[in-house]
């Protein structure tokens, strides 16, 4: 039902009703947000993605075919856009570290904030785990943190990841596999004796 | 399934991703094997911890920003299109006076169709006799072809002027 009518607002917009656009953006830019944000871990940059996304959406509009499913369909754009998002980012950092070795000798120093330091004495457990979860997340490859994201924070099938990702269904386990094998070795010290 | 096979498919087991013959295999293998049991609940564990991670939510700024910049598109496109077509008139009317001019200065070019061709006085006479602009060929032929092809053939042909030339 939810997705036919995501249907419906798409055909309605091909036909020119921006309003449909406007029903599409708000019902789903918080698991477009959210995927780039856990996938690039920085808001900004997730930000930038979705409004990215959207407008490839309103440009892609006449290509939209009813028979594909609405989601799969955005979360193919979103999943390429957050690809070639990385590609940039790593383009720009390899300038800037080229900058920063000609100019080595002049570079100031960086400041490293000692957060343990600073840390209250109590510690918001819940909170230092999401911190250490979306550390090992971050660490990923990129193709297993795509994966994961995808899978276990957008609740897409494998079936829905390889359509995303444009893999195989067989690719996608195997993505899955690798990254929930490398998760779990390093939350080891956080998982019960008696299921390490 | 042995523990191999079963260890491969835990995963995709704790993500509800197996056919029900599948699971079904790995259901049997657990309730007899406790090492692969206990790797099992691991998997279930990482997945319970996974949820951890929070999410963000959206900032008003950010949806006025996409609607601004979709709005902004949906208005730049007609302007593209009235841009790209008078780009195109006048690549058309650059086509047509070269054309034009084209014509004015080599009035053969477009001229005649081929049955047309047969009403040129100088054609027709070349048509009508064949034979002897045949003949007319092999008289000319040796002397165009002296400066290329006889002297590659004949080494004793002396090319000291042309070098010096």
């Amino acid at each position: 039902m939810h997705d036919d009518s995501d249907v419906a607002l798409m055909l309605g917009l091909q036909k020119g009703d921006t309003a449909a656009f406007e029903i599409l953006l708000r019902r789903h830019q918080e698991p477009i947000l959210n995927l780039a944000y856990r996938f690039l871990g920085d808001r900004d940059e997730a930000e930038d993605l979705t409004q990215d996304v959207f407008l490839r959406l309103y440009r892609a509009r006449a290509s939209y075919r009813p028979d594909a499913k609405f989601t799969t369909w955005l979360y193919r754009i979103a999943s390429n856009a957050c690809l070639n998002a990385l590609r940039a980012r790593k383009g720009r950092r390899a300038m800037s570290l080229e900058g920063l070795a000609a100019d080595g000798r002049n570079a100031t120093p960086i400041q490293i904030e000692d957060t343990k330091a600073s840390a209250p004495p109590v510690a918001l457990l819940r909170d230092e785990m999401g911190e250490r979860i979306r550390g090992i997340v971050d660490g990923l490859p990129d193709a297993q943190r795509l994966a994961i994201v995808l899978n276990k924070y957008q609740d897409l099938s494998y079936e829905e990841v390889a359509e995303a990702m444009d893999l195989t269904v067989m690719a996608v386990k195997s993505l899955l596999f690798r990254a929930r094998e490398r998760i779990k070795e390093r939350l080891m010290p956080y998982l019960r004796e008696e299921v390490r | 399934m042995n523990c191999d096979e079963t260890r491969l498919e835990l995963v995709a087991f704790a993500d509800g991703e197996l056919s029900q013959l599948e699971a079904q295999s790995v259901r049997e293998h657990l309730a007899t094997c406790t090492a692969c049991a206990a790797l099992a609940d691991g998997h279930r564990a990482t997945g319970d911890l996974l949820s951890e991670y929070p999410g963000i939510e959206v900032r008003t700024k950010t949806t006025l920003a996409i609607l601004d910049a979709v709005e902004r598109e949906a208005t730049s496109r007609p302007r593209r299109v009235v841009q790209l077509r008078r780009w195109l008139a006048a690549a058309a009317v650059v086509a047509a006076l070269v054309t034009i001019g084209s014509l004015v200065w080599h009035p053969h070019i477009g001229g005649p169709s081929s049955a047309g061709v047969l009403d040129d006085p100088v054609v027709l006479d070349i048509v009508q006799n064949l034979d002897l602009y045949d003949k007319l060929d092999d008289l000319m032929a040796p002397d165009i072809g002296s400066d290329l092809d006889l002297r590659a053939a004949d080494p004793d042909v002396d090319d000291t002027n042309d070098r010096e030339g």
